[in-house]
C-alpha cells in the first residue's frame, strides 16, 4: 500500500533535545530511548558521581510490548495521493519524542524520566 | 476483523503546538505500527530534606535505592 506524500509549506520548529527527532520524508522503523535522571539539590550539585542510573529501578525494568491476540486486517485506499499542511509551529520536541513529516512502517520509543530533589534543612538556613 | 478505509482530500491550514515530550508523536503521514511508552517516577523518597551535610564523595543514595 504505497504511503500518501506530505507537502508541507512551512514548519517552524524551536527547539529539538534529548534523543528527539525531526524527521522529513518516509522511514522503516524509528526507535528513540531516553534514560533521564533530573537531580536538583539545594546549593548546587559538584559533580555527578553517587547518582549512577543503574542503582535506580525505574531504568532496569524491561517494558513488555503489549499482546495484539486479535487479527485485524485492513485496507487503505488513498483516492487523493497528497497530504497538504501550510504551516507547522512546534515550540519544543523535546526526551525521545518524533515530529515526523512524511510516512513510517514502524514506530517504538522509549522514555524514562526520574526526578530527585535534595533540599537543605530549615534550621541550616539560618547558620 | 476486517476493514477498508477510503481516504480523499487530507489538508490543514495551521499547525501550532507547544510540546511534544516524552516519547509522544506528532506525525503528518501515514503509519502503520505504532508503540510509545514513558516511565516517570518521582516517589516521596526522592525528595530528601537536608540529607545530612557529608560531603559529596561519601554520599551514597543506596537509601534511595532500597525502597523505591
Amino acid at each position: 500500500m504505497m504511503p500518501r506524500t506530505t507537502n508541507v509549506k512551512q514548519a517552524k520548529i524551536n527547539s529539538i533535545s534529548h534523543s528527539s527527532l525531526f524527521q522529513i520524508g518516509d522511514t522503516k522503523e524509528i526507535k528513540p530511548q531516553a534514560d533521564v535522571l533530573a537531580v536538583q539539590k539545594e546549593g548546587g550539585i559538584s559533580s555527578d558521581k553517587g547518582f549512577e542510573l543503574n542503582q535506580y529501578r525505574i531504568f532496569n525494568t524491561t517494558i513488555q510490548p503489549i499482546p495484539d491476540p486479535e487479527i485485524v486486517v485492513g485496507s487503505h485506499c488513498h483516492h487523493h495521493q497528497n497530504i497538504y499542511v501550510s504551516n507547522i509551529d512546534v515550540t519544543a520536541i523535546s526526551t525521545s519524542a518524533i515530529t515526523q513529516l512524511g510516512s513510517s512502517k514502524k514506530i517504538n520509543s522509549l522514555a524514562r524520566l526520574k526526578h530527585i530533589r535534595i533540599l537543605k534543612d530549615e534550621n541550616e538556613e539560618e547558620d | 476483523m476486517y476493514y477498508t478505509v477510503n481516504n480523499w482530500n487530507l489538508g490543514v491550514g495551521n499547525i501550532s503546538i507547544v510540546g511534544v515530550s516524552s516519547s509522544s508523536l506528532f506525525i503528518v503521514g501515514d503509519s502503520h505500527e505504532i508503540q510509545l511508552s514513558s516511565l516517570f517516577d518521582t516517589p516521596p523518597e526522592s525528595f530528601i530534606v537536608g540529607s545530612g551535610t557529608i560531603n559529596r564523595e561519601e554520599e551514597i543514595i543506596d537509601h534511595d535505592a532500597t525502597n523505591d
